[in-house]
């Protein structure tokens, strides 16, 4: 018995240390390759948001722009990334930032400290502070989302190429012909709004991240747009009030230019069935509403009325 | 509990420092405390159920003690049909209600009249299948006089509850469990080492191949509409590897914890996928439940059969070929419906009875038939052929267990069978096919051993060491999105 204790013991300290050590290189690895974010020179704009402006925003119809949006990605994720590109790219004047009702419900906490968070934690694990990822990872501690935020990270090692970032997104326009379907709308609305059943209350994490754009911005003298984009009739009358008080308190608080797509009534073969995502039609007119707006300066700032 | 949750993880080695170290010396006091910690671990989930599986267990210690101290055959047959009902009784309740009750509003909407469904949602408690049967063999073999009814109520609760055999089995026989519970445990090193690899296998497998492999399996029978027939069969490829991934992964971890208790628990698995033919398969595959119907329900069924049949040829048949076929239909009918409360389940064990049949029928003829064409029955041209055509099979037999309904099953089929079985998989990846490749080949290299990760013959503790340290690193690195055992659901 003291035998198999002892070597017991020693095997597991072994484990121990190899693991230590594999997750800390992981994590330094990342750190080494993708810590300095280059983007070109004649890129003065920067589109950053989620799944709304990926769908929705076609990069290649604006200027000197590139949209860098990426799936879910809660504000904390926008910020890091943000902070580091405006570090190493001088030339950047410009951010146009998806914010729209779904970023204020706390549903979006899954995606930055919940059960579907690894995905953005790993992508930007180079991006995070070693406080700030016990933090992030103490939050919703179970070691599957660990362990998968680990895998993902050393997936990022894999699949190092030059020049590429885990954490960039990009525009994603699918020609596939869509249209609204009233039961995905009514799912997607209780995902997003009533994820435990009841209203969800106000995402106190992405409120706090959203300030620290708006402040980094503003230290660094460059201008930041709020976007809200086009969203189909039924999914908007659906939205819960509190969600939509807290939008347009947001949006005075913070006196920036904001641009309400919302407003442009869009038929439905417009948005994918979820009434959320603009298609490949939708995104086209967004797109080049948004670029007559930026060029003509002539923004619609209110996000307040009923497209109704 | 699950074997790989961290509550266990924290739970196991308090019970195995305590087991050892505090309460060693008396095998009384360490039942006792294995006793407990079962309760524990299976309470975990849900402590009303712990409420059930105690109560029955002490229901199956009474009755067995009354089957056992009466000698009128008339009322030990009355207890052993008393404890029959309440054990078949609560397995059909919590586990088939709905499906009797849905079957026969079917049944009776064909006449033209709708009755209400009943809007019961009856919740499955975990292991049932496993634990009544485990108490329907201690309850048969004190019948049958096979066993004497263990008077020591803490042996019997235990054999009837040992955590590491709860909740999936394998389904052990109460009385080689009991021999064991009664005998003093002493510490054996190489047994303790043995388990402790046995259960790193059985966690690689689980995580690393079962796992991963759910991913793609999860996505082609959710959408199998849209898929070619290529993609299809590698579905169905997947998921025969994917359950066997699973449930032999959770009864090599299962074993190998029983090991490091100083029990020997019956192997339920002996690398299926490798059979020649489909008897082979049944050899080799969850051995303690196929074990399981054949002492008590096909045997028992052949010999009432061959005692009452006194007609030579019935049908076409010969006696025996007609009681073979009976006995086997109904054996495989129960089997599947053991699986579950679906006529899919029902539908996979009948596609396995029907098999067998075909087998056996053709085993004279098949030998007949080499000897004139000279062929030897170890050429490896034909080891090879059987081999692929039994795993083939196999995989259509797991479509009907893995869908959801009988038509769901047959659209499955019927364009898996397409033209498109021919043309490029929409769903491809090397990943899923090398894990299936590794697989096999570790099992072909091991198939003398108990369990793939029996490499005692491996002198360098370094290499071996590396070995472990190498399937820890793979489990964290490349093992899949954390799944339910399969076999939980039975």
């Amino acid at each position: 018995m003291g035998k198999f204790l002892q070597k017991g013991l020693l095997f597991f300290a072994i484990v121990v240390i190899c693991t230590t050590a594999s997750v800390f290189s992981i994590i330094e690895l990342n750190r080494i390759m993708f810590r300095r974010i280059i983007i070109e020179d004649n890129v003065h704009t920067l589109i950053m948001g989620d799944s709304h402006t990926i769908f929705g925003i076609n990069d290649s119809l604006f200027r000197n722009t590139r949209n860098l949006s990426r799936t879910a990605e809660g504000y904390i994720f926008s910020y890091l990334k943000l902070k580091n590109i405006l570090d190493s790219n001088p030339q950047i004047n410009r951010i146009i930032l998806g914010v729209s009702f779904h970023n204020f419900s706390s549903y979006y906490d899954e995606y930055i400290y919940g059960k579907d968070s690894y995905s953005s934690i790993s992508k930007c694990i180079a991006l995070i502070d070693y406080p700030d990822l016990i933090k992030l990872l103490k939050m919703e501690m179970s070691m599957s989302n660990i362990r998968s935020t680990l895998q993902y990270s050393f997936k990022n090692i894999l699949n190092y190429k030059k020049g590429e970032y885990p954490f960039i997104g990009n525009t994603n326009i699918s020609k596939t012909s869509v249209r609204t379907s009233h039961n995905t709308i009514m799912k997607t609305i209780n995902d997003q709004y009533y994820s435990s059943g009841k209203p969800d209350t106000i995402s106190a994490i992405n409120v706090f991240y959203l300030n620290k754009i708006v402040d980094l911005c503003r230290t660094k003298n460059i201008e930041i747009i709020f976007l809200n984009m086009p969203l189909y009739a039924e999914y908007f009358n659906k939205i819960p009030l509190n969600i939509i008080n807290h939008y347009n308190a947001s949006i005075e608080k913070f006196d920036v230019v904001a641009i309400n797509l919302n407003n442009l009534k869009f038929p439905e073969d417009y948005f994918f069935p979820d009434g959320e995502h603009l298609s490949y039609k939708g995104a086209v007119i967004a797109s080049e509403f948004l670029a007559k707006s930026l060029n003509d300066k002539v923004f619609f700032s209110s996000g307040t009325k009923n497209p109704n | 509990m699950l074997f790989n949750s961290v509550e266990f993880a924290v739970f196991f080695p308090i019970v195995f420092f305590l087991y050892w170290f505090v309460i060693n010396k008396n095998p009384k006091t360490q039942n006792l405390f294995l006793l407990f910690a079962s309760y524990v671990f299976y309470g975990w989930w849900d402590w009303r159920f712990l409420i059930l599986l105690i109560l029955l267990s002490l229901t199956n210690y009474f009755i067995g003690i009354e089957i056992d101290k009466n000698e009128s055959v008339k009322k030990r047959k009355i207890w052993f049909i008393c404890a029959l009902v309440i054990n078949i009784g609560i397995l059909g309740f919590f586990k088939y209600f709905n499906f009797f009750i849905d079957s026969f509003i079917d049944l009776i909407s064909l006449t033209g009249y709708d009755l209400p469904r009943t809007g019961i949602k009856i919740i499955l408690p975990l292991g049932i299948s496993f634990y009544v049967f485990l108490s329907l063999s201690y309850i048969i073999d004190i019948f049958k006089k096979n066993l004497v009814a263990n008077t020591n109520i803490v042996e019997v609760l235990l054999s009837l509850g040992f955590f590491p055999i709860i909740l999936a089995g394998p389904i052990q026989r109460p009385s080689s469990l009991q021999l064991q519970i009664k005998k003093q445990r002493e510490f054996n090193y190489n047994k303790a080492v043995d388990g402790l690899r046995q259960i790193l296998w059985g966690l690689f497998v689980k995580v690393v191949i079962a796992d991963n492999l759910a991913f793609y399996v999860d996505d082609v029978f959710s959408n199998f509409l849209n898929y070619s027939g290529s993609t299809l069969f590698l579905g169905a490829l997947f998921y025969s590897i994917q359950i066997y991934a699973d449930f032999s992964g959770y009864s090599d971890m299962a074993i190998g914890i029983a090991k490091l208790f100083g029990f020997d628990i019956m192997r339920n698995f002996k690398y299926p996928y490798l059979s020649r033919n489909i008897t082979e398969f049944w050899k080799r595959w969850h051995i303690s439940l196929t074990t399981w119907f054949r002492d008590y329900i096909f045997l028992p069924l052949s010999f009432t059969l061959s005692s009452r049949i006194e007609k030579d040829k019935i049908l076409f048949l010969n006696k025996d070929a007609f009681i073979y076929i009976s006995a086997s239909l109904i054996t495989w009918f129960l089997t599947g419906l053991w699986h579950g409360a679906n006529y899919t389940f029902i539908c996979w064990g009948l596609i396995h009875g029907s098999f067998l049949i075909v087998f056996h029928l053709q085993r004279k003829p098949r030998k007949t038939l080499f000897r004139k064409m000279k062929i030897s029955n170890n050429n490896y041209f034909v080891i090879i052929f059987e081999t692929i055509i039994t795993l083939l099979v196999i995989m259509i037999a797991w479509v009907f267990f893995r869908s959801e309904n009988i038509d769901q099953a047959n659209i499955y089929l019927s364009k898996l069978f397409s033209n498109s079985l021919f043309s490029k998989p929409e769903v491809f990846s090397l990943k899923p096919l090398l894990l299936i490749v590794i697989i096999i080949l570790l099992e072909w290299i091991q198939k003398n051993k108990e369990h793939v990760m029996q490499i005692e013959n491996i002198k360098s503790t370094t290499i071996r060491w590396g070995i472990y340290l190498g399937l820890i690193m793979i489990i964290l690195l490349y093992g899949g999105i954390q799944q339910e055992f399969i076999y939980f659901k039975f």
